[in-house]
């Protein structure tokens, strides 16, 4: 059951020097949605390297561009989207073998799905099959996975993975999914994703539809998940609270583009991009000062006809003659703080 | 906001709280033609001009009613149909330039849909053809009996009946008796059946439940077995009480469906902060909930032409209307007595209607798809 | 001189078909609430989903009726038969949906969706008169140019700038008060704050009070800083006192979970903060109620006397808080 010991049959690797200490690298990425008289750009040029063993968020709000990406990463953006162009490496919990995931095959890709990278989907409500006990649900998977997988040892490990969750497997396991509160039905998502003991868990918006009490109890779970079981996570989100407290390396994307990344003390602190700063100083707390907190003005951005130039330049408060025009580059801390903006050189 | 907007913003404020009577700047007139409603038409205007196409029992007859108005009824017509644009959501605005535009983006978008062309046009050609092809082609109801069974030549297109009468001539002639039964049935079961619909699921409680079990009743006994019970109680004579007697039993269906969208709508938060804002209920009703389903409506007029066309067709075969004989279900009626099914060279005579029939029920079915798929804008591929 | 609004022992139970046909099941989603709310003040309701803030929103302005107690405008019952204020309650208290997308009528312009409540209320109103009425109410809103706006239908518009013209919407009535229902819950982050900056502008210079329904303590503390916070769960109101006194000293034991559960977006406080006060995640569901307090199960501080008996408001330094135990309840301390 377990990726790295089942031997995961994969063709092709490649070499690259990212598998030291990066467990996914995305690079230049560019995603369109194809429709009949036109075409949206949802991810345009984005290169994000995931660190092994950590917690990597992505803030953004809506148009960003973060849905998009995580469904590109397990090859399954809905039609009509379709990766035009760039590269995604997995490089795995060792690291000696690097899978490219465009490339693999209709058979391999069902084996990377679940067992080296499984999802916990926004809106757990939908996600569960109305009709099957959430045992049946998770033998289920199992058994696709791995034909020979026996009902007791499918039992075994729903036991073992929703005790990781806080939940009790005897009474959850013979539930629906009607039975279950929104928290236990989240937890029992987390629980699923961990079914194959994959490497790296993707969360989109985990907790959005949650009251804070259930919020906070979940992502101490991931947290601990994270810490004890070294799995790494990508987790989408919109509120940079959440970000602040459980993320070790935080990305911002805007329309589609990777705007800043990097050490989450260090954006926070350093507040480079000024769609960072402005997200941050937009964003009431319950007890910092309410004096300097200001929206960001204009609309969000129009993926059909984005802006010449720079995404953000229309709702800049720092917008220079040069943002109106040209694409700001990739500039590169010495830390691997990622900034595009051209008020920040090299 | 930028510091002029703000100065907007705070002036606006000043005034809402003094209630200072607002001042006319004169540059506010042309803002005001740009968007004016077209509550401008008068209610009267809108009566007038929707009394004069109900009133007339043919198409032609409609035409000679309008030009006889004179200028007022035409202004009134073509207003009606601008209001009816905007109800329907067709024209999608109050203003001219938007209406224009989202009439053209519709035709845009209709037209290039194949099917729902290819429907308009075989309908078309049947409103023309009930509209003025006694003009080109002239029925004469002289018997021959020499000529009985002719096969198609130049001079009788489809050949001829049983009595030397020209095929094709008949079934020109028969048409618009056809078009008018269809089209009145139409609107008589949508009214009744949207006013149905409308009223139970409005109502609720006890209403809706007794309304429901009528319908049901009406739903659960076939139509057409009554109706021909009906038909030969009433005696037939003129399209209208034909339309009547078709429409007895067809409401059901529709007024299910309008409940159902009723009941759904009712619920909506739109409608209940209508409530909040001691909106009246007829308000509610005509200016809220209706031009949510007029869509809905406009299609099912088609189809139940369609159904109608059966019908009357199916009680014209039963002789059960005493009608000319160049209704398309009375050909079809003298050819089932005559025996023209065992006489191969009554081929013609036999088929004709039935071919006719056909290809009219297509044109109705491929129109109402298409037009359900160019206002519904789930079903479109985009 | 009595409040705006007053909420008398409020309880609402709603029945649904049980699972065997012939049974109902009951849930008592608000029970024993008692509120006031004065000319001007901006009150926050705050609680978790499902809590029934919504419904008790609903009884506020007038779109549902309690199975129990009473709802007093101005001092006068709104309930009583032969009520002559009714109206000028239905005018005045209004309301505001979450979701801006549904509650516009999807066929009508923003023109026609503001008229129409001005057309129907003064009749006396020419064509150009309203007209002009639309825009002064857009451009109070912030939506200007108005001409831009006036003839959009809700689908062409962002979600900051449906909710604008549902708050253009309601001012048409010239309303006393505002019942917000999570008015900034379906808009992106960064535009949050201008609609909550509205809310404050036409709380101040129009001198409209709101009700401020949300999830979100952070919000509420922005939008309510000189007014009220009550924390509700379970339907029931468990602390009522001004905002900076809950933040600084919360006395509910659910208050504290719920305010030490709040993420700070800032790291190096957010790292600080310690362990949710809680006891377990089971939640008492709203159909079987049983006499005593809600959060009993939850509750850290939980005795034997918090079950089967009737609770009542302590009134402890200035705040209505609802718990038996009070003295047992540990001080807060701010983390930060």
């Amino acid at each position: 059951m377990d990726a790295r010991q089942s031997g995961v049959i994969f063709k092709t690797f490649y070499e690259t020097d990212k598998a030291k200490e990066n467990i996914m690298t995305i690079s230049k990425l560019v995603v369109d949605y194809r429709l009949k008289r036109y075409s949206i750009r949802a991810i345009s040029d984005t290169t994000l390297n995931l660190k092994r063993g950590k917690i990597t968020a992505l803030v953004g709000e809506s148009g960003s561009g973060k849905s998009t990406l995580a469904s590109a990463i397990l090859n399954c953006i809905p039609n009509p989207g379709v990766i035009v162009s760039g590269e995604i490496y997995f490089h795995g919990n060792n690291g000696e073998k690097t899978i490219e995931i465009r490339k693999l095959s209709e058979k391999e890709l069902n084996q990377y799905r679940w067992r080296c990278v499984s999802m916990v989907f926004q809106g757990a409500q939908s996600a569960l099959n109305p009709v099957m006990t959430i045992f049946a649900q998770f033998y289920e998977t199992m058994k696709v996975h791995d034909k020979k997988t026996s009902k007791e040892a499918a039992y075994k490990r729903s036991c073992e993975v929703l005790k990781i969750v806080n939940l009790d497997p005897d009474r959850t396991l013979k539930m629906y999914a009607h039975e279950l509160s929104g928290g236990m039905k989240q937890r029992v998502m987390i629980a699923f994703s961990l079914l194959l003991n994959p490497d790296l868990i993707i969360l989109d918006e985990p907790t959005t539809a949650l009251d804070v009490i259930t919020q906070d109890y979940i992502l101490n779970i991931l947290k601990r998940i994270n810490r004890e079981m070294g799995t790494s996570m990508l987790l989408l989100t919109h509120d940079i609270a959440v970000v602040a407290k459980f993320a070790d390396y935080v990305g911002v994307m805007y329309a589609g583009k990777l705007v800043e990344y990097g050490d989450t003390l260090a954006v926070f602190e350093k507040k480079l991009h000024p769609y960072t700063a402005g997200l941050i100083n937009a964003t009431p707390s319950l007890y910092a000062d309410l004096e300097g907190l200001k929206p960001i003005g204009g609309n969000p951005p129009d993926l059909v006809n984005l802006p010449k130039g720079c995404v953000f330049h229309p709702r800049c408060p720092k917008c220079m003659e040069v943002c109106k025009n040209y694409m700001p580059p990739d500039t590169f801390d010495s830390s691997g703080h990622l900034v595009k903006c051209h008020l920040i050189k090299g | 906001m930028s510091q002029q907007n703000r100065d907007i913003q705070q002036e606006r404020i000043k005034q809402y709280l003094t209630e200072e009577k607002m001042f006319k700047r004169a540059d506010r007139k042309e803002d005001y033609s740009l968007s004016r409603s077209i509550r401008e038409i008068s209610v009267k205007n809108v009566k007038k001009g929707f009394l004069a196409i109900f009133n007339m029992s043919t198409w032609g007859k409609a035409v000679q009613v309008i030009r006889k108005g004179g200028k007022a009824a035409r202004k009134a017509c073509t207003n009606a149909v601008k209001k009816w644009m905007v109800v329907l959501s067709l024209g999608r605005a109050a203003t001219w330039k938007n209406l224009v535009i989202g009439l053209w983006k519709f035709i845009k978008m209709f037209f290039s849909n194949k099917k729902a062309t290819a429907g308009t046009i075989i309908m078309l050609f049947f409103v023309l053809m009930a509209l003025f092809g006694r003009l080109i082609i002239p029925y004469d109801p002289i018997t021959d009996e020499n000529n009985k069974y002719l096969p198609p030549s130049t001079e009788h297109l489809l050949g001829t009946d049983n009595l030397g009468r020209d095929v094709l001539g008949q079934l020109v002639y028969g048409s618009r008796d056809v078009l008018t039964i269809a089209l009145l049935t139409s609107l008589i079961t949508v009214f009744i059946g949207t006013s149905i619909g409308m009223l139970s699921g409005l109502a609720g409680g006890v209403i809706d439940n007794i309304i429901q079990i009528i319908t049901n009743l009406f739903l659960s006994i076939p139509s057409f077995p009554v109706l021909l019970i009906f038909a030969s109680f009433f005696t037939i004579e003129d399209p209208f009480s034909f339309a009547m007697v078709l429409s007895i039993w067809g409401w059901a269906g529709l007024s299910r469906a309008v409940r159902a969208q009723i009941v759904s709508l009712r619920e909506r938060d739109f409608i209940q902060i209508c409530k909040v804002m001691n909106l009246s209920k007829s308000h509610i009703i005509f200016k809220e909930m209706f031009p949510n389903i007029a869509t809905y409506i406009l299609i099912n007029f088609i189809v139940i032409m369609r159904n109608a066309i059966t019908g009357s067709v199916g009680i014209m075969m039963m002789g059960l209307a005493d009608f000319q004989p160049s209704n398309w279900g009375a050909m079809l009626l003298r050819a089932k007595d005559t025996g023209a099914i065992l006489i191969p060279e009554a081929t013609y005579f036999l088929f004709a209607p039935i071919v006719a029939i056909m290809i009219f029920q297509m044109g109705a079915i491929l129109l109402a798809n298409g037009l359900d798929e160019t206002l519904n804008p789930r079903l479109r591929e985009d | 001189m009595s409040s705006l609004i007053e909420l008398r022992n409020i309880d609402m139970v709603f029945q649904r078909q049980g699972r065997v046909i012939g049974t109902k099941r009951k849930f008592h989603v608000l029970k024993n609430i008692s509120l006031n709310i004065e000319e001007g003040e901006i009150l926050a309701l705050v609680g978790e989903s499902g809590c029934g803030k919504t419904t008790l929103g609903k009884i506020i302005t007038g779109l549902l009726r309690p199975t129990k107690g009473d709802l007093l405008y101005k001092g006068n019952s709104v309930y009583k038969i032969f009520n002559t204020n009714y109206q000028e309650f239905r005018k005045s208290v209004q309301f505001i949906q979450q979701d801006s997308y549904a509650a516009l009528n999807p066929v009508r312009t923003v023109y026609q969706s503001i008229a129409a409540p001005i057309k129907a209320h003064n009749k006396e109103l020419s064509k150009e008169q309203v007209f002009e009425k639309v825009e002064e109410l857009l451009e109070i809103v912030g939506l200007i140019p108005a001409v831009q706006f006036i003839d959009k239908f809700p689908h062409q518009m962002s979600g900051g700038q449906r909710q604008r013209v549902l708050f253009a919407r309601a001012l048409t009535m010239k309303p006393r008060l505002i019942v917000a229902d999570e008015p900034v819950s379906m808009i992106d982050v960064s535009l949050r704050l201008s609609i909550l900056n509205l809310m404050a502008e036409l709380n101040k210079k129009l001198n409209i009070a709101f009700v401020y329904i949300t999830h979100d303590l952070a919000t509420a503390r922005y939008i309510a800083n000189d007014g009220r916070i009550a924390v509700m769960y379970l339907g029931e109101i468990m602390e009522l006192s001004s905002v900076s006194e809950l933040l600084n000293n919360p006395k509910h034991p659910y208050t504290q979970a719920l305010i030490s559960a709040v993420p700070i977006p800032d790291p190096r406080l957010a790292r600080q903060q310690k362990a949710l006060p809680i006891k377990n995640m089971d939640f008492m569901s709203m159909e079987n109620r049983i006499d005593g307090c809600p959060f009993f199960s939850r509750c850290i501080y939980g005795e034997g006397k918090c079950i089967n008996r009737h609770i009542d408001y302590v009134n402890a330094e200035g705040s209505y808080v609802k718990c038996c135990n009070l003295e047992k309840v540990k001080r807060w301390e701010k983390q930060v």
